[in-house]
């Protein structure tokens, strides 16, 4: 897991994939356009460093991220929606946790930009949500 | 070709109702760091931001839209801003856009290469 420098009253970031290698390097990508201010937590592969989803990777995550304004997870695949809905009903704290809808790697990186600049918890989670509609070329 | 980093070309008059605008050129690529600084710190303002390069323009907030422009080294980049703070986030940008381009060139290029880059010119 990649754990930025702590920072209070911002929103964190889970970013939770099938492969641990794709979410520690959407993470450091991410840090990086941010500044680095924002965590954001890698929750990737399973248990054993597998390709697939671990709860207990993701539960661990947002309770990482979850010291600032609130955490938004950003999954890659649809089955990682099923592991990230798991944690999210035993995690209680439903409201300050938002499943975002978005593509991996341009949500990531826009929902911590926008979380870098002091974005709450919604706004973080529609910046993500707005990238699918965001042309590169 | 200079990046200015005097404060926005703004007058009074011209802000009323609060609004500015300042161009540069741009002394370095706006690759994905140089554009995620911006977007922070456009972010950070009330205003409403945008930019506009080669005919196109994005919500300066926006890093993907910022991004997306594919503003380039030697392109015309014009900071508008609209709101209670418009003076002051379009001060902020053009000093961003001169400075993150330039150091954001410098560590991407040494970083990506291993290439050393002088003034404008990357040397290998």
């Amino acid at each position: 897991m990649i754990a930025q420098p702590m920072s209070t009253g911002t929103v964190g970031i889970v970013l939770v994939s099938h492969s641990a290698e794709l979410a520690a390097g959407a993470a450091h990508l991410a840090a990086q356009v941010s500044g680095g201010t924002v965590t954001i937590v890698a929750a990737g592969g399973t248990d054993d460093d597998d390709l697939g989803t671990s709860a207990a990777k993701v539960a661990r995550g947002i309770a990482e991220a979850g010291h600032g304004a609130g955490v938004v997870v950003l999954p890659d695949l649809g089955s990682a929606v099923l592991t990230v809905r798991a944690v999210l009903e035993d995690y209680g704290e439903a409201g300050s946790v938002l499943l975002a809808d978005a593509p991996f790697v341009e949500g990531a990186v826009a929902a911590t930009v926008t979380a870098a600049a002091g974005g709450d918890l919604k706004a973080v989670a529609a910046a993500a949500e707005e990238a699918r509609h965001v042309r590169k070329l | 070709m200079s990046a200015s980093y005097e404060p926005a070309n703004c007058e009074p008059a011209n802000c009323e109702p609060a609004s500015c605008e300042q161009a540069i050129v741009l002394v370095g690529d706006l690759h994905a760091r140089p554009a995620g600084a911006f977007a922070v710190a456009a972010g950070r303002f009330a205003s409403a931001v945008s930019v506009t390069a080669g005919g196109h323009t994005a919500d300066a907030k926006s890093v993907l839209g910022v991004m997306g422009l594919g503003a380039i080294s030697g392109q015309h980049v014009t900071v508008a801003a609209a709101g209670p703070d418009a003076r002051e986030a379009v001060a902020a940008l053009i000093a961003i856009l001169s400075e993150a381009t330039k150091v954001g060139g410098l560590a991407e290029v040494v970083w990506v290469y291993g290439c050393r880059l002088v003034g404008r010119w990357v040397d290998c």
